[in-house]
């Protein structure tokens, strides 16, 4: 049986510099349902973002920022991890898998690891299934 | 002499005076409070009845105190503002005084979130001050809070607690000054652990006359058990328990834990006896009504003086 | 301001599962600050909701907006025109708000959405904390501006009680001690004195004893 490809979206900070001008479309067609979204800080996403992506569609959602002490911002990608954790409270309250919002410091990441990384959350997104893993795909 | 209280007598005459401790039942089974009543009586001044102590619901003071004093016990009735309002507080004075009530302790209460009704309202319409001027005011002016002329005015023997251990330290005697200013005839203190702390609080007293115008009462506690004193070192707010105490207490084999805690009760009372300004004791062997008598025999106050 | 909090999903589901068109509406003024009910929160709400309902194979349909301020009718009336498409409002506004909305749109079911709890401040960022229980006669003045109704845990007017341990309240050691901060802070200001003299009983019937309260300014109305 076809399943649709998870749809994971991710919000990945510009400063991280993981793809030179242009790439990004190149890599994100190379991996079905994933779509990139940059963003100047990490600490630009706030919770509603995260719930608002999910209710939207997406499956999953990945943050990807920099390090604990690597932010331009300073704080930006710590806030960002905060917000994070209440996202996903508000996850376990409403009783869906709270593993589908992701939040990553990044490492310095080449393509390999970056691709690594994002095929490992998309099967994980694949052993939850939509949300709910029993309805059918409805168009609104 | 300001009311008809005996415990007023007995501490105007010049005796040391001995007051104890009686919780009453959490319920309405007047046996268990009988069966203590009976441990006390002749053997103590007067005996406090405690008001919902730690917000746990048990009979009410006054009934208590009323079938105590049936018994032939002069109780004090001890009111907290935690639980009724000025209508219900000054209502229960008339009601404790019509049962041969005499001697009242004003008290603000542990708070509701102690006990096991943790979701009731805390009244606090009166603090423990505003409560004692109150009682004051219907002795001494024959009127309610606002001025009403009362029917056969209670005359009580005032109480008020006073805790030398609690925080703020200078604070103590300033609130000590304000409560006796209000119309506190006797003071009853925290249970007395730390010796030196509670001399300097007494020369504290006396430096502003304190002493001369108010009875204070040193509360004494015997420990039944290391685990006690070391609770009440812990988890009692207010308390201070020295670690040499407690270090006696684990230092003696189990079998002899309680004679010890006796011992140190006793000789407690002794070293309080020698301050200057202390009226008497407050024995509060809570649920361990039954060594009363043993501990006054031993610190020689099993005579109680007749008055 | 005032402080609320977000109710648990759970109970909200168990008041709006009957209607199936919903209008979240937010307030951005006390509910904004406490980040508990404006802009932010009621997109967040709202995202919430739809999850959930997905979860459940249901799809109300859910829409969003915003007021100014929910307790003032000017405000109110700017989502006039959503209400009558809805069958329910859900409200993120204080318990102010959501009966101000309930008395402006008589014939619509508004929901709350928070537990409104205090009127405080905000220490910093995240925190607020109680300060003010409008008693009606406020006498901060004396106790060097901090309340003894509002920050003592047993509304104490002549000094700490004795279960004040370290400067910390004997009800939860996370509370500070009303009178232990009123006593520092008059010391610091050199005024102590104010402490010395007798506090008489409060005249609660300015305070919701009384009933509740209403004020009327003649020179204010229309």
């Amino acid at each position: 049986m076809e399943t649709k490809p998870r749809t994971l979206v991710v919000y990945y900070c510009r400063n991280l510099r993981l793809f030179k001008n242009g790439e990004q479309k190149g890599f994100a067609r190379s991996l079905p349902g994933l779509k990139l979204v940059a963003i100047p800080c990490s600490g630009k996403v706030e919770a509603h973002h995260l719930l608002k992506t999910l209710a939207g569609g997406a499956d999953g959602v990945l943050v990807l920022a920099c390090g604990e002490k690597a932010c331009q911002y300073l704080e930006g990608s710590m806030r960002s991890r905060k917000r994070m954790d209440y996202a996903r409270s508000w996850l376990r309250q409403i009783g869906i898998e709270q593993e589908r919002l992701e939040f990553i410091h990044c490492p310095p990441m080449n393509r390999e690891a970056l691709e690594k990384t994002l095929k490992e959350f998309m099967s994980r997104l694949e052993s939850f299934g939509t949300i709910p893993a029993s309805a059918q795909v409805k168009t609104s | 002499m300001k009311t008809e209280s005996r415990l007023e007598k007995v501490l105007q005459a010049g005796h040391f005076a001995v007051t104890a401790e009686c919780g009453p039942p959490k319920g309405s089974d007047v046996s268990r409070l009988e069966e203590k009543g009976q441990l006390l009586l002749g053997k103590v001044d007067a005996v406090n009845v405690t008001d919902n102590q730690t917000a746990i619901v048990r009979m009410s003071s006054v009934a208590a105190c009323s079938i105590l004093k049936s018994m032939g016990h002069e109780p004090i009735l001890q009111m907290v503002t935690r639980d009724r309002n000025r209508i219900a507080l000054q209502s229960d004075l008339f009601g404790a005084y019509a049962l041969g009530l005499r001697n009242v302790l004003c008290l603000t209460g542990d708070h509701q979130t102690f006990g096991n009704q943790r979701e009731a309202i805390g009244v606090f319409d009166l603090d423990s001050i505003q409560l004692i001027r109150t009682v004051r005011d219907m002795r001494d002016q024959g009127k309610i809070i606002g001025g009403d002329n009362i029917q056969g005015p209670p005359k009580m023997f005032i109480g008020a607690a006073e805790n030398p251990f609690a925080d703020p330290m200078r604070w103590r005697v300033v609130r000590l000054a304000k409560k006796v200013e209000a119309g506190a005839d006797f003071i009853q203190t925290q249970c007395v652990f730390n010796m030196e702390r509670f001399d300097d609080f007494m020369r504290q007293a006396r430096e502003v006359g304190l002493t001369e115008k108010v009875y204070i009462i040193a509360g004494i506690t015997p420990f039944k058990s290391p685990g006690m004193a070391r609770y009440m070192a812990t988890r009692v707010a207010g308390m201070d328990v020295p670690e040499d105490l407690i270090n006696r207490m684990t230092g003696v084999p189990k079998e002899k834990q309680a004679e010890e805690g006796i011992k140190i009760a006793v000789e407690t009372i002794e070293k309080v006896r020698e301050i200057k300004g202390v009226a008497g004791i407050h024995l509060m062997a809570i649920e361990w009504e039954q060594k009363v008598p043993e501990i006054l025999k031993a610190a020689g106050l099993e005579n109680r003086p007749f008055v | 301001m005032i402080v609320a909090e977000l109710k648990q999903i759970s109970e909200i589901r168990k008041m709006i599962d009957r209607y199936s068109s919903i209008l979240v509406v937010g307030c951005d003024s006390c509910v904004a600050e406490c980040a508990s009910g404006g802009n932010r929160e009621t997109m967040l709400l709202a995202a919430a909701l739809r999850l959930s309902y997905k979860n459940d194979n249901k799809y109300p349909i859910i829409t969003v907006a915003c007021l100014d301020r929910q307790c003032v009718d000017d405000f109110i009336d700017r989502i006039a025109h959503q209400v009558p498409e809805h069958e329910v409002v859900l409200s993120l506004g204080c318990g102010a708000g959501v009966q101000a909305l309930a008395r402006v749109y008589t014939d619509k079911p508004i929901i709350p959405a928070l537990d409104t709890l205090f009127i405080g401040e905000t220490e910093m960022r995240g925190v607020w904390q109680e300060n003010c229980l409008g008693c009606g006669q406020c006498k901060l003045g004396y106790f060097g501006a901090v309340c003894p109704v509002t920050r003592c845990s047993k509304k104490l007017m002549n000094g700490p009680c004795g279960g004040s341990k370290n400067g910390r309240c004997e009800v939860h050691p996370d509370i500070p001690c009303g009178w232990d901060m009123i006593i520092r802070r008059l010391d610091a200001l050199g005024e102590l004195d104010r402490l010395s003299e007798y506090v008489p009983p409060v005249d609660w019937s300015t305070s919701h004893s009384g009933g509740p309260r209403r004020v009327v300014r003649e020179d204010q109305k229309p």
